[in-house]
């Protein structure tokens, strides 16, 4: 939502600040329990962390030896969201591979560190992991089966969002929390800037939810507080092809370049882990792009033949505690803080933990603040779908207008909107044309996210319908977008290019680092078509 | 193996191949052209454009202004100014004589863009010149009900709020054209339309009354797949109104038309054309190219030549190849230069890449750092010659025109 007047000055019991996957759970749980609670984010949802990141819903493998408490909370929460979280989640299972590079101890410990987490595994041989996972390098020396899945964050967060809105949570985007308001030791309220706008709000309320994972100490500081983060950047590629079926991970001490995460038709690998001068630090260099690449090969040796679409990076909150402790060796658990100890009551900080356990921190926090206001409801997030089966009636529909697997990708996208993308469909067979055919984004999807008040930017249509993610990275269906933008009247007194620009140029951005081999052609393509064929950029004669 | 010795082997079918081709075809020469696929002409505008924008920054009246601000080791510095002159006018002769005129040389032309930007070119067909609307008060942007990628309130938009137009009113406009069907057709399907008779009446008719006579309209280009005016000149004297077709993402009916023109040429000239072959290696003997082998449908072949030249592209053409950190050409393995930072990550900002090719000296053969030619019948034309930003200078098709008519005259 992006009315900002019907809430000024609206009480609220709750403000959640900041719309990655851990407020967006923390809005659902509040508001199942009967708080009034709403969420503001400053950019859209899921634009930070929870959409910069692997895309693994954990087993809990990878924490077996250095982590054993985050393990086992993975494998209890990787059960949890295989079970709410349907459509966001793609049940591939996990595999975990040691080579003949790798250190052959680390294995037993490993296996030890499962067995004591519950974290589940099953020994198969090379040969049959080689069989399994084809392209797998043939120093492949020993494997097992874990029960590793893909997870969506944009969808997670979104459909976390839209299951709060049932039960009366609120929530705006391109809203920012620029001030938090208190007397007396209190929390009294927040002030809310606009994005767009610019415009400030006031919204009373009882108790603030800091939830800005990596921004938390700026978001602290805020009212003075200080916590102590160090932020930490992985970076990540995304190759245009599925190389494997299930997640593959290597099995060795955690380092750079050890996941494979299959999602769709693409697999995402990384990571990094470096010192970043900020949570906004999120842009990967040509250098982390190249080194990262060259890990793939350990594993993938054929992946140098394909194309990397793109390459991105997330910030990591990691703790602070003392200065020995850094990058990758530093907790990676969550730390729920009170800053009723700093001397103000009604501000709580969450951040860390993983997306995996973010229902799990969610129920922690919101155990502490419905403490606050004496409710003693249960959390029931663990038990109800974020998001229903598809019904009957709306499938039998959806069958005559949409390819039988589309209708359930546009449900998993949309949730609640599914049915009037439906509508539009129904209604005119020419909505049923593609927008994105890389992605299989039709009209009638398209127009139903770009209408909705949320969608400021074409980024933000993007993110919620995957248009310009696959294969053209937007070369193709960019323009097609912005002449449907146009043909809505959802322009507004904006040109062409400055809707488009900014859309092509985030593309571009996530293109650059990764520049060479089969991405060049493609680059090449985008910025003739844009800047020779079109003079998207120029100005004009005097 | 192909008995045959040619005088010149081209490589490439864009525009770079298709007109040294043509060009060395018309002096006599036996020619003989091998691609791998169409190129960007099909997908491009089939606009030539020469220089669009001075490297120094702003929009140039006149091309050659922008040649004292070009850098060493430009490829038109390599041309020079009289080949150039020459090149443009054995162009609009093939023009003429194939009957798709172009319009004259006379500084640059603008073009109407389907993005509401206005492109500056230079060898222009009648149907796509921004200047033949001087005189409309009104301009109709008109766009076909249902079509692809193509929006008149875009361009609308764009062109209202431009002080360059500001004695002119632009109006959205829709034309229907059931006959293509509701929706998911491009300018392609629609221009084959137009192609018949029943499609230009359609057309024609659906549009009368709805337009004021003497008024201007910018169109998407439908008017004809095929090279020549007749569509275009026959819907200006029924509507009683000048007419721009505007550029627009690909496919380019525009480019397309310029292509299948080129086509027939080569063969009425007798040039032997494989196609769906590409060049795999070649083999060369004391500083000169025998001959190079293809691979496609028909198997490994190979083919000998006097002279060979290679308009194989760039990136997208398949005439460079990368790998990270390293660049060189397809079919010689000749090593390309590669600054540090091949893109910028502002996409308007100029693109190292773009100028990556392979380094020539004035008689288009690759050489090394002293100049010398390392193979010295193997002629390089268009893109793949380093040293041009085009899509930021706006001089792809130039540089392919110029480039492509030097090497043939060095035969
Ligand atoms: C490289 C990398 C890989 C990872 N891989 C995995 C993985 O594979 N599996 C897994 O389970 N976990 C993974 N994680 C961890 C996981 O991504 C994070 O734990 C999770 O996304 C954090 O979510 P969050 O909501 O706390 O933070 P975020 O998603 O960052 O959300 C915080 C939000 O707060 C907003 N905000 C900040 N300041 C303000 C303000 N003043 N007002 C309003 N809004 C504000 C920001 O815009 C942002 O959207 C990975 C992390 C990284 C960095
Ligand atoms: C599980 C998973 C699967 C994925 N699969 C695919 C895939 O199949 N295909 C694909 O293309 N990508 C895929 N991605 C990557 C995805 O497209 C993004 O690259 C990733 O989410 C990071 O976001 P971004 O590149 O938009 O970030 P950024 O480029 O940093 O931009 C994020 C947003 O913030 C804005 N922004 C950034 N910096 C600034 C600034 N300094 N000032 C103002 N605004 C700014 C941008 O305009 C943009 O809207 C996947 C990611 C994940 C996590
Ligand atoms: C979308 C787009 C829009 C454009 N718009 C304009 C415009 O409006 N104005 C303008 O002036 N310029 C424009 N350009 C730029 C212009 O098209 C090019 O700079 C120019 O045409 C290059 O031509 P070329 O013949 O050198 O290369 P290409 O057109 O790339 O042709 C290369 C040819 O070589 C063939 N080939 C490659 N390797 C081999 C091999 N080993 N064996 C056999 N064949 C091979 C390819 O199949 C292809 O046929 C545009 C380009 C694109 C991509």
């Amino acid at each position: 939502m992006r009315d900002f007047k019907g809430i000024a000055d609206t009480w609220f019991d709750v403000v959640i600040i900041g719309g990655g996957v851990t407020g967006a759970g923390i809005l659902r749980d509040l508001s199942m329990r009967g708080l009034k609670t709403v969420l503001f984010e400053k950019s859209d949802l899921a634009s930070g962390t929870s959409s910069r990141f692997h895309g693994l819903l954990h087993s809990g493998a990878r924490y077996a030896v250095t982590d054993p408490e985050a393990a086992a909370e993975c494998a209890s929460e990787n059960a949890v969201l295989n079970r709410i979280a349907k459509y966001a989640v793609e049940p591939s299972g996990g595999m975990f591979v040691r080579t003949k590079n790798d250190d052959r101890d680390f294995e037993e410990r490993w296996k030890e560190g499962c067995s004591a987490s519950g974290v589940f595994f099953e020994r198969i041989s090379a040969g049959e992991a080689r069989e399994m996972e084809p392209g797998l390098t043939s120093d492949t020396e020993s494997a097992y089966l874990v029960k590793d899945c893909a997870v969506d964050g944009f969808r997670l967060v979104w459909q976390n969002v839209l299951s709060a809105g049932f039960y009366g949570g609120d929530f705006r985007t391109y809203a920012e929390v620029a001030c938090i308001e208190h007397s007396g030791g209190k929390v009294t309220g927040v002030r809310v800037r606009d994005a767009v706008s610019g415009e400030e709000i006031s919204v009373p309320c009882g108790c603030v939810v800091n939830a800005t994972g990596p921004w938390s100490a700026h978001t602290a500081k805020l009212v003075g507080a200080h916590i102590g983060i160090k932020p930490d950047k992985g970076a990540l590629l995304a190759f245009n092809h599925r190389f494997c079926s299930r997640v593959v991970n290597r099995l060795r001490m955690p380092s750079d370049g050890d996941i494979f995460v299959p999602h769709g038709s693409v697999t995402i690998f990384g990571t990094t882990s470096s010192d970043a001068s900020g949570p906004d630090d999120s842009q990967p260099s040509d250098a982390e792009a190249r080194y990262l690449a060259g890990l793939a090969g350990e594993i993938f040796p054929e992946i140098e033949s394909h194309r990397i679409l793109r390459a991105f990076a997330g910030t990591r909150p990691l703790i602070d505690l003392d200065h020995a402790h850094l990058g990758r060796d530093a907790s990676r658990n969550f730390i729920i803080t009170d800053h009723e100890k700093d001397g103000l009551s009604g501000f709580i900080t969450i951040f860390g933990g993983k997306l995996t356990t973010y229902r799990l921190m969610a129920e922690k926090i919101s155990d502490i603040v419905c403490g606050k206001f004496f409710i003693t409801k249960k959390c029931r997030t663990a038990e109800e779908e974020l998001l229903p089966s598809m019904s009957q009636s709306l499938a039998d529909r959806a069958k005559k207008v949409f390819p039988p697997s589309g209708a359930e990708l546009i449900y998993a996208r949309l949730g609640p909107l599914f049915e009037t993308a439906l509508k539009k469909a129904e209604a005119d067979p020419r909505r049923r044309e593609l927008l994105c055919e890389c992605e299989f984004v039709t009209l009638a999807e398209y127009e139903t996210a770009a209408a909705l008040d949320t969608s400021v930017s074409l980024s933000d249509i993007r993110r919620r319908t995957r248009m310009g993610m696959g294969t053209c990275q937007g070369s193709f269906c960019g323009f097609r977008a912005l002449v449907s933008v146009f043909g809505m009247g959802l322009n507004r007194e904006r040109g062409g290019a400055e809707i488009l620009l900014p859309f092509l140029n985030e593309r571009w951005k996530g293109m650059k680092p990764a520049m060479w081999g089969l991405q060049m052609p493609e680059a090449e393509l985008m910025k003739n078509i844009y800047s020779s064929s079109l003079n998207i950029s120029g100005g004009q004669p005097e | 193996m192909n008995g045959k010795i040619y005088d010149n082997i081209v490589i490439g079918a864009g525009m770079a191949g298709l007109l040294n081709a043509v060009f060395s075809a018309s002096s006599g020469k036996s020619v003989k052209l091998i691609t791998a696929g169409a190129g960007s002409l099909t997908i491009g505008s089939g606009l030539i454009d020469l220089l669009g924008y001075s490297t120094v920054g702003g929009i140039l009246k006149d091309p050659f202004d922008g040649f004292s601000t070009l850098e060493a080791g430009h490829p038109y510095l390599k041309c020079g100014r009289a080949a150039i002159d020459k090149a443009v006018r054995a162009f609009l002769d093939i023009c003429d004589k194939r009957g798709f005129p172009y319009l004259p040389a006379n500084g640059c032309r603008f073009v109407p863009t389907a993005m509401g930007r206005l492109k500056p070119s230079f060898l222009v067909p009648p149907s796509m010149d921004m200047e033949s609307l001087r005189g409309a008060e009104t301009v109709y942007v008109a766009g076909v009900d249902g079509m692809k990628d193509f929006s008149p309130e875009i361009i609308c938009g764009a062109f209202s709020s431009m002080e360059y137009f500001k004695c002119k009113r632009f109006e959205p406009l829709s034309v229907s054209l059931p006959e293509l069907g509701a929706a998911g057709f491009g300018s392609m399907e629609a221009a084959r339309f137009m192609d018949s008779e029943e499609g230009c009446s359609a057309f024609i008719d659906r549009l009368k009354g709805k337009i004021n006579t003497g008024c201007g309209m910018i169109i998407p280009p439908i008017l004809g797949s095929k090279p020549g005016l007749w569509v275009y000149e026959r819907v200006k004297s029924e509507l009683n109104a000048e007419i721009c077709e505007s550029a627009v993402i690909p496919p380019a009916v525009t480019g397309y038309r310029l292509r299948s023109m080129l086509m027939g040429f080569l063969g009425d000239l007798g040039v032997e054309l494989a196609e769906n072959a590409r060049v795999i290696s070649a083999e060369v003997k004391n500083g000169r190219c025998i001959s190079v082998s293809t691979a496609g449908p028909g198997g490994v072949k190979s083919h000998r030549a006097d002279n060979f030249t290679v308009a194989s592209g760039g990136f997208y053409g398949g005439g460079l190849t990368s790998a990270a950190g390293r660049v060189w050409e397809s079919v010689f393995g000749l090593p390309v230069k590669t600054p540090d930072g091949w893109a910028s990550a502002d996409f308007s900002e100029r693109q190292n890449y773009s100028g990556f090719g392979v380094s020539v000296n004035d008689r288009l053969n690759a050489c090394d750092i002293l100049g010398k030619p390392v193979y010295e019948n193997v002629y390089f034309a268009g893109r793949i010659i380093a040293g041009a930003d085009s899509p930021y200078e706006h001089s792809g098709n130039g540089v392919a025109l110029a480039t492509s008519y030097l090497a043939a005259s060095l035969l």
